[in-house]
């Protein structure tokens, strides 16, 4: 007879708040590091309002690829409150949540703090000011490159 | 003239039986069978009560003092086995079917019986959690699935269908719903159905069969 790795009390107290819970681990938030972004938006391209991007992504570590997919493909970035959204870089942590704690509602809600974003509203702001020929405009996106580091 | 015994795993006659009938989820059972040197089949087993035939799986067995213990979970027992972490996506919906199917596959078990009244997709994404299969079922269909004797499960909801054959309220526990019935036909005691009798009437939630040496008796939770 092989020695249980767990006890068996607390392995059917397990089982059974899993049965009542079983979508508790999608109110947790989790690490994936980015594969890939579609469209691949890098700057000067323009992010467009309603347009989803999607992301590709991998588990960040063996806590995470042990509960959730190792790999998600094509989820959705979400847009802030202002509808606009950053890119992030490939190689970088993004969180991944699920809305309502759905496993059908996954989504891309925060970017890596240690990562610029290689697309941001702001750079992509500072790139439609450098196209004008205004010497204010252009200036103003000169000043705004050199402030945000852009 | 042979006579089928009223309680029986693979035919072998049984001393008692314990059998219950939730009202979503796997049933299970245990079972206590007379003659411990007889062999148990390996891989399905067939519970018999009372005519109807249960396809189950055995959980553990414990022999002692000549007397066999079985503790019996429907179907192939797979459902408690784990699953691996899964993605699905597709722009058209994730078939509900499918990620369903899958699990069972995963698990040796049967696909489940997705009825019209469960949504065909459940999103452009799915995202299955690495653990007990049955928790693909709890996350995807929440408490709309129950599994029927022949061991599949079933996703179409409980029918409110009255119970016609003959009954005998024995006891009743009003504040907990409690209700003891005798029958001559406790196949027809299933989870759903309802039953109006002289004296007490209601719908039955949860089924338990108890067959001890001497009698057999019913305990029905009413909702």
């Amino acid at each position: 007879m092989t020695v249980p790795a767990t006890d068996r009390l607390q392995e059917s107290l397990r089982a059974i708040l899993a049965a009542l819970l079983p979508t508790l681990a999608y109110y947790a938030v989790w690490e994936y590091r980015v594969l890939n972004v579609s469209p691949p938006l890098g700057p000067p391209a323009p992010v467009k309002l309603g347009v989803p991007i999607l992301v590709d992504c991998v588990a960040l570590d063996a806590a995470t690829a042990a509960t959730l997919p190792p790999t998600l493909s094509a989820k959705v970035l979400q847009p802030g409150p202002s509808g606009l959204v950053a890119i992030p870089a490939i190689g970088s942590v993004v969180l991944v949540g699920f809305a309502n704690g759905s496993p059908g509602k996954p989504y891309v809600h925060s970017l890596d703090p240690n990562v610029a974003p290689i697309n941001t509203p702001f750079s992509q702001f500072a790139t439609l000011l450098h196209g004008s020929t205004d010497p204010a405009t252009q200036a103003a996106a000169a000043f705004l490159q050199a402030e945000l580091g852009l | 003239m042979t006579v089928a015994p009223f309680a029986s795993l693979n035919g072998v006659l049984l001393s008692r039986l314990r059998l219950v009938l939730p009202y979503a989820g796997i049933w299970h059972a245990d079972a206590w069978v007379t003659d411990d040197t007889l062999p148990l089949p390996a891989g399905p087993q067939v519970l018999s009560l009372a005519g109807t035939n249960y396809a189950c799986s055995i959980i553990r067995v414990i022999d002692f003092a000549g007397s066999r213990e079985v503790r019996l979970i429907g179907g192939a027992g797979g459902w408690r086995r784990p699953v691996p972490a899964k993605d699905y996506a597709s722009p058209a919906g994730v078939p509900t079917n499918v990620v369903l199917s899958d699990a069972a596959a995963t698990v040796g078990e049967l696909p489940p019986v997705v009825d019209p009244s469960v949504p065909p997709t459940l999103g452009p994404s799915w995202e299955r959690q690495a653990g007990a299969a049955s928790l693909v079922l709890w996350s995807a269909l929440s408490l709309g699935w129950w599994m029927d004797p022949a061991g599949v499960v079933q996703t179409a909801p409980r029918l409110p269908t009255p119970i016609t054959s003959y009954f005998d309220a024995i006891a009743v526990q009003g504040a907990p719903g409690r209700v003891l019935v005798a029958t001559d036909t406790p196949g027809d005691w299933t989870p759903g159905r309802t039953f109006l009798g002289a004296t007490v009437s209601g719908t039955v939630n949860r089924v338990m069969h108890t067959v001890e040496p001497i009698r057999f008796r019913m305990e029905v939770m009413v909702q």
